[in-house]
């Protein structure tokens, strides 16, 4: 490799070269081509793709549907010295949950809260967040802790998977049967030891991963070129859910990590509609929301989730889903609830007004919160703050 | 002899073309090189499978214009370091990345124009590259790692840095230029300007420089917003009288040859006669107010 200017292509010149052309503003050559003319129309946005939720709506409710045995119920407990040296502290997160647990059921002891929501002899799911690596995973202070306190109600290592979309990205962040034995760790998408994702006959291994009895379809279609394609499981306009939680799992504890997505937030629904789900990049860009939300009123994930525990020791206030160091930050924090909209509408604010106080965000937009409204129209749980009741606890 | 020349100059052509595209490729660390360093990843996405890697972060690196890029896990001297080196479409868009991704930048790394050090981050644009290297301790001994590894995978790159060439002169200098954000649609908004999503919804395929100035008595923000056609600037400024609410800022703006500029003061105009004058000097157009 050479350095430009040896090339012959002193790029700073081209550049200044380029703006003398009588503009007014000039921008490198690129910038004009880039800038194609906007298509705006009426300065309404467009109409949304349909989807199949109304195929969710048909199922009747149970007990344990969304939002769950405590609706508009929210915990937060913040410890001083959650984060220790930049990690989660076990010791403070055990003390977080258990403190969090006693609080939401109003149990008299532990076990008997966490017997309000599985009982021995069910598979237990942990759905946990490994997807921004290493530096902002959901903390293994956080998961040991959940797996102590649910063996200590009578759940056996063996009946609890912890679970994501890619297990390799469970084994990257030390989601390994190392860290963890006895337990189950599995994804949707996977690979062999070799590193391929296709079986002996060319198939993707994630294929046989996933439930076609059950979709979320949507009028956009997914294609893919073939390095993408086992990172999506399968193209076109259905998303299948992972067997993981139609087949495998009883219940589901879903344990999200507080973070933003551009200026909202990615915590419970994201990481359930968003993790449960294939197929799912031609939905980011018009149904974002729609799915965060729609996702989680089928009954396989609306009738499964009975607990969502945000870990919000660590999280980020801009730069996520990723994990830019600069916006990692400790909240100290830990929300419970068996709602995930209320938990979400609180953690939305802790996130929100992070970004305000640190300057990357002037104000709250209610763009923002779209996703909690729609998920509230479909009786998932409560989005507005005013009536949800939040028991903040601080210890440490 | 004419052909001959012609000839030469073709060859000559097509070598310097040659090169360029071979310069484009995604530069590599050669592992052999040093005994103490331990590559534990090494891994190139393009196009759309930087899906795989980072799921729904890929979209703000995909509305930036995602080429390919090389992730690199390794360990030197007991120092964990990730290596994130993205070639995104032009050098524009990688600034425009770069631009969304700092934060508080502590200082920036001696010889890089675009860059930024953090305490546990190095980011850099050159050339079409946007680099981050991301250490695990914070420590100083990380930070010299990251900087010898950025000198090696990017030195041929070093000089190859994108400039904004006719900006508005004095008040306006380096300092405000490298604080300039570049935005290409919504992700990159709600990432690197909020405050200004709002106006641009519905909005698509634009590029904005815009370029926050923050001193003690002009505070302002100043967009270039290049390419503008159609109804999309009434649209704009529609938006920006609707949605400006209590008005704590006035709203300026030009039409000029190529760019529609964009003034948001929040001091008074006084406060802001010489950059005004710079801008109109420099666009040949005349502000108003909205």
């Amino acid at each position: 490799m050479r350095n430009s200017k040896e090339n012959g292509v002193d790029r700073r010149k081209f550049f200044k070269v380029a703006a003398l052309g009588g503009l007014g503003i000039s921008f490198a050559p690129s910038f004009m081509g880039k800038s194609i003319a906007q298509e705006v129309k009426d300065g309404k946005e467009p109409a949304k793709p349909k989807t199949n939720v109304e195929d969710a709506l048909k199922h009747p409710r149970t007990a344990t549907s969304m939002p769950g045995k405590y609706p508009a119920k929210v915990v937060r407990v913040n410890h001083q010295n959650a984060v220790v040296d930049n990690k989660p502290g076990k010791k403070a997160a055990a003390e977080m949950l258990e403190k969090a647990m006693l609080s939401l059921t109003g149990a008299a002891t532990l076990k008997e809260a966490w017997l309000q929501f599985v009982k021995p002899g069910e598979k237990i799911g942990l759905k946990v967040n490994p997807v921004a690596g290493k530096s902002l995973t959901t903390s293994h202070a956080v998961t040991q802790s959940i797996i102590a306190q649910l063996e200590d109600a009578g759940i056996p290592r063996k009946d609890i998977v912890i679970w994501d979309r890619r297990e390799f990205q469970l084994h990257e962040t030390g989601y390994t049967k190392e860290n963890y034995p006895g337990i189950k760790i599995t994804g949707t998408e996977r690979k062999d030891e070799e590193g391929s994702y296709y079986n002996k006959e060319g198939d993707l291994y994630s294929l046989e991963m996933i439930d076609k009895d059950w979709y979320y379809w949507a009028d956009v279609d997914g294609e893919y070129d073939e390095y993408t394609l086992p990172y999506m499981v399968n193209e076109g306009k259905y998303s299948y859910f992972s067997k993981i939680c139609t087949q495998e799992v009883d219940k589901i504890i879903n344990v999200p990590i507080l973070k933003n997505a551009g200026a909202s937030i990615t915590l419970c629904m994201k990481n359930l509609g968003y993790g449960a789900i294939t197929n799912t990049s031609r939905l980011h860009k018009q149904l974002w929301g729609d799915t965060s939300a729609e996702v989680c009123a089928f009954p396989p994930l609306r009738d499964k989730v009975v607990l969502n525990i945000v870990d919000g020791l660590k999280g980020c206030f801009n730069g996520g889903p990723g994990a830019n160091p600069q916006y990692i930050i400790n909240y100290n924090t830990l929300l419970a609830g068996t709602d995930p909209v209320a938990v979400d509408r609180v953690g939305y604010d802790i996130v929100i007004k992070k970004r305000i106080e640190k300057g990357v965000q002037e104000k709250d937009s209610p763009r923002g919160r779209k996703f909690m409204e729609m998920a509230a129209n479909l009786k998932l749980g409560e989005h507005r703050l005013e009536k949800i009741d939040l028991k903040e606890i601080n210890l440490g | 002899m004419r052909y001959t020349f012609a000839l030469f100059t073709l060859l000559f052509l097509l070598l310097t073309v040659a090169q360029v595209i071979a310069q484009t490729d995604l530069p590599d660390l050669d592992a052999k090189e040093k005994k103490d360093v331990k590559i534990e990843r090494n891994e190139v996405y393009s196009g759309n499978s930087l899906w795989g890697y980072i799921n729904g972060g890929a979209d703000l690196y995909l509305e930036y214009g995602f080429d390919k890029m090389r992730v690199i896990d390794l360990t030197i001297e007991d120092e964990n370091l990730k290596i994130d080196l993205y070639k995104m479409e032009d050098a524009v868009s990688a600034y425009g990345i770069f631009s969304v991704n700092r934060f508080r930048c502590n200082e920036k790394a001696k010889g890089w124009m675009h860059s930024c050090i953090t305490g546990y981050q190095l980011q850099l644009a050159t050339g079409p590259f946007y680099l981050s290297i991301i250490n695990q301790s914070g420590s100083e001994k990380a930070m010299k790692a990251s900087l010898a590894l950025a000198n090696k995978l990017m030195g041929n790159w070093r000089d190859d840095y994108l400039q904004f060439p006719g900006m508005p002169g004095k008040p306006f200098t380096k300092m405000h230029y490298s604080n300039a954000k570049i935005i290409q649609g919504r992700l990159g908004m709600d990432n690197g300007f909020q405050m200004w999503a709002t106006y641009f919804e519905g909005l698509e395929n634009y590029t904005l420089m815009v370029i926050p100035v923050k001193e003690e008595e002009a505070r302002f923000n100043l967009g270039f917003l290049t390419e503008v056609k159609g109804d999309a600037v009434d649209i704009l400024i529609k938006n920006i009288k609707e949605k400006t609410g209590s008005a704590t800022s006035q709203w300026y703006f030009a039409k000029a040859d190529k760019a529609l500029i964009l003034l948001e003061s929040k001091s008074s105009i006084k406060k802001i006669t010489g950059y005004i004058k710079a801008i109109e000097a420099a666009s040949e157009a005349e502000l108003q107010e909205l």
